[in-house]
């Protein structure tokens, strides 16, 4: 999207313009689905803290500052929103998840950003789901930014708000964590 | 570039490498210096290794029936938002921005409004100021209106607007909206503040917020409107783990033949099996027909182990019992 364009979108969606504002997230859309899945328990979790975030940003969306990044300000809300979400539901998952015989409904994981032809098995997909829930907020949250949505360090820092060393040290926890978890598989 | 010593500092040279921004020459630079370090070598093979296997970019797939659903409720969630998410401050801030006298007769006609509404109000009087404290303790039987726990200092009138006025006569036809913040304190088992938050949960609050509220509900869930809200909650909500405290809610009340029906749906319809177990548990102990058929039908199709051969095994129980008899 031109620089221009999503800026004003951004000017119309501030002034209250709800299709601007459905516009601007429409080339968005997918990458905030799949970072609020990288946070969520399953689809449907991650369909709610989608749609809270979006909620949330547009009502927010008139303290937007327009010198700043609209797609790191965007990314923040996910993941703040979804780590709300996890905090408050975490007691109802867990008395859930004790019950569940087995655990049907998870993402299913491709190996680049979009294409649906390269789906991974489902055993893999799940096996990378449970393993993600290992991880803890912060880990989790470097993990999705840097490595499955492919920001730099310094951009991962913007969005949680701390310095790139940080980062670097959640990072490589997350890693190991997600290694010795997944070590069967590679 | 130099490579530090510290085993820190080059976890954190690697990841510059995978994850900073470096240009290709500083990654040749990098890569060269690995040549003669050995350690780091394999600290990097490692990384490199699990990049293959995970590489970076692997994500949750977003199918575009998925991505369809999503797109549809936000606009009916933008839509909502923003018909009823306006504020009195942003009113009084979009009439800053009009000329001064339009802005004032705006501001006088919803002043003079408020005034005309709480002189002609029919509870004006003595008891029209009836506190919160009092409206609660009141023990009324009747399901009240959310609007009798707010009291008149509480609401604000915006999005006023003049439909018509006729100059001649003074006839006048208006349209507002009012909005209010109220802070309630009191007990759940308060009819009031229970049948408050029920329905509350038929409105657009945040998934956390009905979690919240269905949790402060279950002492009293038998109250009229708090399981009907319960049941809308289990067979209309989108977040599972709320579905999930609604089931668990109304497992005490499947004596009420609304509840089984809710209970049934559930168990039949729900994507979620944590949902459907808990469904199926609190159904296990009733033996009627439609029951029956639900379980009949589960037997075979239910994608938990559980709730299939739990099923199959009552049916076959029914079965057994009616070739004896």
């Amino acid at each position: 999207m031109l620089r221009e364009t999503e800026d004003e979108l951004v000017r119309s969606a501030q002034a209250g313009d709800v299709a601007a504002f459905e516009n601007l997230m429409r080339l968005l859309e997918r990458q905030m689905l799949a970072v609020a899945a990288g946070f969520a328990h399953t689809p449907d979790d991650a369909n709610d803290i989608y749609q809270d975030a979006m909620l949330a940003a547009y009502k927010a969306l008139p303290n937007f500052k327009l010198e700043s990044k609209f797609s790191t300000w965007i990314h923040k809300i996910v993941v703040n929103t979804a780590l709300s979400n996890r905090r408050k539901l975490k007691r109802t998952w867990q008395k859930m998840a004790a019950v569940q015989a087995e655990y049907e409904q998870v993402e299913k994981y491709t190996d680049k950003r979009s294409p649906e032809s390269n789906m991974l098995d489902s055993e893999l997909s799940c096996a990378i789901s449970q393993a993600m829930t290992r991880l803890s907020d912060t880990e989790r949250i470097a993990f999705v930014l840097c490595h499955q949505q492919g920001f730099k360090l310094k951009e991962a820092a913007e969005v949680m708000s701390c310095t790139v060393n940080s980062v670097k040290v959640v990072l490589f926890r997350a890693r190991n964590k997600l290694k010795a978890r997944l070590a069967e598989y590679h | 570039m130099t490579i530090p010593d510290a085993e820190e500092q080059q976890q954190f040279l690697v990841l510059d490498y995978l994850y900073g921004d470096w240009d290709e020459a500083q990654k040749n630079e990098f890569e060269q210096l690995l040549i003669a370090n050995q350690s780091l070598k394999q600290l990097v093979d490692d990384e490199r290794g699990f990049n293959e296997f995970f590489p970076i970019g692997r994500q949750p797939l977003i199918e575009p029936e998925r991505l369809e659903g999503n797109r549809w409720l936000l606009r009916q969630n933008l839509r909502k938002a923003s018909r009823s998410g306006f504020s009195f401050q942003n009113w009084l801030s979009g009439l800053a921005q009009r000329p001064f006298s339009i802005a004032f007769q705006g501001a006088a006609m919803a002043m003079t409004f408020v005034l005309g509404v709480m002189v002609a109000s029919p509870n004006s009087g003595p008891s029209a100021g009836i506190s919160d404290e009092i409206l609660l303790s009141a023990g009324q039987n009747s399901a009240p209106s959310p609007l009798a726990l707010i009291s008149e200092e509480d609401f604000e009138i915006y999005k006023l607007k003049v439909n018509h006025y006729d100059a001649a006569t003074g006839d006048i036809d208006l349209s507002f909206s009012v909005a209010s913040e109220t802070r309630l304190s009191g007990n759940v088992a308060d009819s009031k503040i229970s049948q408050l938050m029920a329905v509350a949960l038929l409105d657009d609050i945040d998934s956390a917020s009905r979690l919240d509220t269905i949790n402060a509900l279950q002492p009293v869930v038998s109250g009229d409107k708090v399981y009907e809200a319960l049941i809308y909650v289990l067979t209309n909500d989108q977040n599972p783990g709320v579905r999930y405290q609604a089931v668990r809610s109304l497992v005490a009340l499947s004596d009420e033949e609304q509840v089984r029906d809710a209970l049934r749906l559930a168990l039949q319809k729900d994507v979620n099996s944590g949902v459907r177990i808990e469904a199926f548990n609190a159904l296990m102990p009733y033996r009627d027909e439609q029951t029956l058929g639900v379980f009949r039908a589960q037997m075979d199709v239910d994608s938990s182990e559980y709730i299939r051969n739990q099923s199959r095994f009552i049916v076959e129980q029914i079965d057994n019992n009616s070739i004896i008899l």
